[in-house]
């Protein structure tokens, strides 16, 4: 699979990434890790964490502005107040028992560095570099360290963190010493310049690398208020310098310290769906009380996007994170191992491919798209299982069998292959209004989908040309969808084709219906019409104007189940995503895809197509056989060309209620049970018992169907039905 | 499943024997009734909906 394309489909998810308050913040502190600490009391915990990435955390708690708390998503997402980090960050250090500085049992380096400025820039930087145990002498014209502190009126309390975190290190300090050039350093490996806003830079500083605190003398590095930064980021630059410094003295150059961190990204968030604002907790006193800092803490939202995670019973399902999902896809289609336990085959089939995931996430991510192209790449690699979609495909091929095309007045209706699977009156009376006012001609035939949810690419696509083909010899009309799943995959791959939604066009013609019995009702949007509000809104005023009360109801875009045909991938989870959308509302539902219709009526849910209202055909629950035959029906009423009949239409059979739902559940049309029954009658082939009883069975293709009956009055009753994928391999 | 089918082609009673099946690459065997004469091999509802299946899920799953 292509490492590019699949990052173009996680785009710009940032799930597993710091949050927001950590990009803001200068030192980059991990401020979920520390904030979780600090709600459990855990102080020198909390403490640590502070202390690994500021150098003076005591200097930081009293003195820096907070970007993080200006970027917190408690306030820029949630509206409240931010979490009070440098309040909790002020009570942990006074809470932690265990400040003193690290000190780390590596050997001593001989190199030499200079730093010129004993503020707390200067002293950030000398710090790290003698944790590091390189021998650092750190100079001051002042008789002290502090620099620009040292006037501040909590000047002792810097002077204790400071002796704090120097105590355990080796560190020469000069003072009172002013460095008149740069000539007087030359014993030094490398030279850090900290002196302070306004201060000597020996005319290096136009020269600086911001990124890398370098030079243009590859000795010297500039760092601190002296480069005009705050004295917060003068602080972190400082700190980071010792990183450059250190790659110069390992390798030669700085260039090897750089680092991806983007500030910009403090303004990335989480949509936190289900939060609520809250206010900070108020301190008592100057400091926040242990207690007070640990509820303060505990406000903390643990920002990390997850927003996909639970948008769906797929996702929820795994609980695998995209950037996760996408290394899955990644490396699925790299290589068949037998023990990988980075397979995802499961999953890739049993996503509806309705990208509400998407409408969640606030960035471009396409986990459809992901998964999508994981159906492509195991198809393309012949490692797929193809009874999983066998049936559609089968369906596709019987449409296709089934095309007619009528031209029209500069407009064809093009009812999408279920509806007409679901009742050819139904899309003759409604061609026939078309027709009336529009001059509309027809074109029966398939968008394709179930190819493109197969990820049978080459399959799809000729599917497509076909499509277009019939559109030109048309003279390239206008379509008009019934199917918003059609219009999506119209738009998508036919982008020639001008499209207009039948349910808006219809409102628009004034068209009215009746209430068929249903007083009250809720829509169910499909899933392709998340950015259809127009049609959305057609249908609720079309349900409304037949006489229906339609309540309130946005499914936010949810798939009623049969999306991306996962239903074979993942039964159980199928049954469960249809049971949940039955269940959302208690009134019937008034759908407008035939697809969502046939999904909800299998389930028990009441419901009527929008075009039942709108036509007065009630279309009824056809079975998987007459679906097959209404599609030919269709066409015989548009052409007059009659459909042949089967050898097998002459079988009679009868089943117990059981076995036609299993039949159904397992997507075996009547047909298919009569097609194994004539052939083994004309091949006196199968099994039969002492009972009488009767075992057929018919190979068809990817699955093998096996029908157990017993004659009866001419015909059969059927006593099971099943099927596998396996086959038996012929011996010999 | 115990004996007592026929293969109707054949009129003769199906007997037990070790049989290959394949999927998705892979093969397996397992003990079923065929017919001694043409070689028919009858799979039994508890077998595709119970060992079957488990092992389909399996290899689909890799
Ligand atoms: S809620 Fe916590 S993790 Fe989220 S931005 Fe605020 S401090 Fe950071
Ligand atoms: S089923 Fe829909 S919401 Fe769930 S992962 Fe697939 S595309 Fe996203
Ligand atoms: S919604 Fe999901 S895909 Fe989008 S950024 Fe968040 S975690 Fe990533
Ligand atoms: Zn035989």
């Amino acid at each position: 699979m292509e490492q590019d394309r699949i990052q173009t489909l996680l785009g710009g998810c940032f799930n597993g990434e710091p949050a927001s308050c950590s990009y803001a913040c200068p030192f980059r502190v991990e401020l979920r890790s520390f904030l979780k600490k600090a709600a459990k009391g855990r102080w020198d915990a909390a403490y640590k964490e502070l202390q690994t990435a500021i150098p003076f955390p005591a200097v930081a708690a009293a003195l820096c502005a907070g970007p993080c708390e200006d970027a917190c998503q408690a306030r820029t997402v949630l509206g409240g107040d931010p979490v009070s980090v440098r309040r909790i960050e002020a009570a942990v250090c006074e809470y932690a028992k265990r400040k003193a500085g690290a000190a780390y049992a590596i050997p001593e380096k001989p190199e030499r560095v200079a730093v010129v400025g004993a503020g707390p820039c200067g002293l950030s930087c000398a710090l790290m570099l003698a944790q590091k145990k390189y021998q650092v002498t750190v100079y001051d014209r002042a008789d002290g360290w502090g620099g620009s502190l040292r006037t501040h009126a909590s000047f002792d309390a810097f002077d204790t963190d400071f002796r704090l975190q120097f105590a355990p290190l080796k560190t020469e300090f000069v003072f009172s010493r002013e460095i008149g050039s740069l000539t007087e350093l030359t014993d030094f490996d490398a030279v850090l310049l900290a002196t302070g806003a306004g201060g000597e830079s020996w005319g290096l500083l136009e020269s600086r690398d911001p990124g890398l605190s370098s030079t243009s003398d590859p000795r010297v590095f500039i760092a601190g208020e002296v480069t005009g930064a705050p004295l917060m980021e003068g602080m972190a630059e400082a700190a980071r310098a010792a990183r450059s410094i250190e790659s110069f003295l390992q390798t030669g150059s700085a260039a090897s310290a750089a680092e991806v961190w983007d500030r910009g990204l403090a303004c990335r968030f989480a949509p936190h769906p289900g939060e609520t604002p809250s206010g900070a907790v108020v301190p008592s006193g100057a400091v926040y009380t242990q207690e007070e800092a640990k509820m303060e803490a505990a406000r903390c939202l643990q920002c990390d996007c997850g927003a996909c995670m639970n948008a769906c019973e797929l996702m929820e399902k795994y609980r695998k994170r995209p950037p996760r999902i996408a290394t899955d896809v990644q490396q699925d289609g790299q290589s068949r191992n037998s023990v990988s336990s980075a397979s995802i085959t499961r999953q890739t089939w049993s996503c509806n491919l309705c990208s509400r995931c998407a409408l969640l996430c606030p960035e471009d991510t396409d986990i459809a798209g992901l998964f999508q192209y994981s159906r492509e790449g195991r198809v393309a690699a012949n490692l797929y299982p193809p009874a999983l979609h066998a049936y559609w495909l089968r369906e596709l091929e019987e449409v296709e069998r089934a095309r007619a095309a009528i031209p029209g007045n500069g407009a064809v209706f093009f009812p999408g292959c279920r509806l007409s699977a679901l009742s050819p009156e139904l899309v003759k009376k409604t061609y026939a209004l078309l027709q009336d006012k529009l001059g509309a001609g027809i074109i029966a035939d398939c968008c394709g989908i179930p190819a493109w949810w197969a990820g049978e690419k080459d399959r799809f696509e000729r599917h497509i040309d076909a499509l277009r083909e019939t559109w030109t010899a048309l003279g390239k009309p206008v379509f008009i969808t019934a199917c918003l799943s059609c219009e999506k995959i119209l738009a998508r791959f036919l982008p020639e084709i001008e499209l207009r939604s039948l349910y808006a066009v219809l409102r628009e013609l004034g068209v009215t219906g009746s209430d068929m019995g249903l007083a009250a009702a809720a829509v169910f949007d499909p899933c392709a019409s998340a950015e259809k509000p127009e049609v959305k809104e057609a249908v609720r005023a079309l349900a409304a104007v037949s006489g229906v009360s339609v309540s309130e109801y946005d499914n936010g875009g949810k798939c009623c189940g049969n999306g991306g045909h996962m239903r074979l991938a993942d039964p159980a989870l199928y049954g469960s995503i249809v049971s949940n959308r039955s269940g959302e509302r208690e009134e019937p539902y008034i759908v407008y895809c035939a697809n969502c219709r046939d999904t909800f009526r299998e389930a028990g849910k009441d419901c009527r197509h929008i075009l039942e209202l709108l036509t007065g055909v009630d279309a009824g629950s056809p079975t998987l056989e007459e679906k097959r035959k209404n599609i030919l029906k269709l066409k015989e009423a548009l052409t007059g060309d009659a459909p042949t009949a089967d050898p097998w239409d002459r079988i009679a059979v009868t089943a117990p209620e059981e076995v036609l739902r299993k039949m159904d559940a397992l997507l075996i049309p009547a047909g298919d049970v009569r097609r194994a029954l004539y052939e083994a009658e004309r091949d006196s082939a199968g099994f039969v018992d002492a009972d009488g009883r009767l075992l057929v069975s018919l190979d068809l293709g990817s699955t093998v169907i096996w029908v157990l009956c017993v004659q009866e009055d001419g015909g059969y009753r059927l006593m099971d039905v099943y099927s596998h994928r396996m086959h038996v391999r012929e011996e010999g | 499943m115990e004996n007592k089918w026929t293969c109707r082609r054949c009129g003769v009673p199906l007997e037990k024997k070790k049989v290959v099946f394949e999927y998705l690459n892979n093969s397996m065997s397992h003990e079923l009734l065929r017919c001694p004469r043409c070689g028919a091999v009858l799979i039994p509802a508890e077998l595709a909906e119970g060992k079957m299946a488990d092992a389909e899920t399996l290899l689909e799953d890799k």
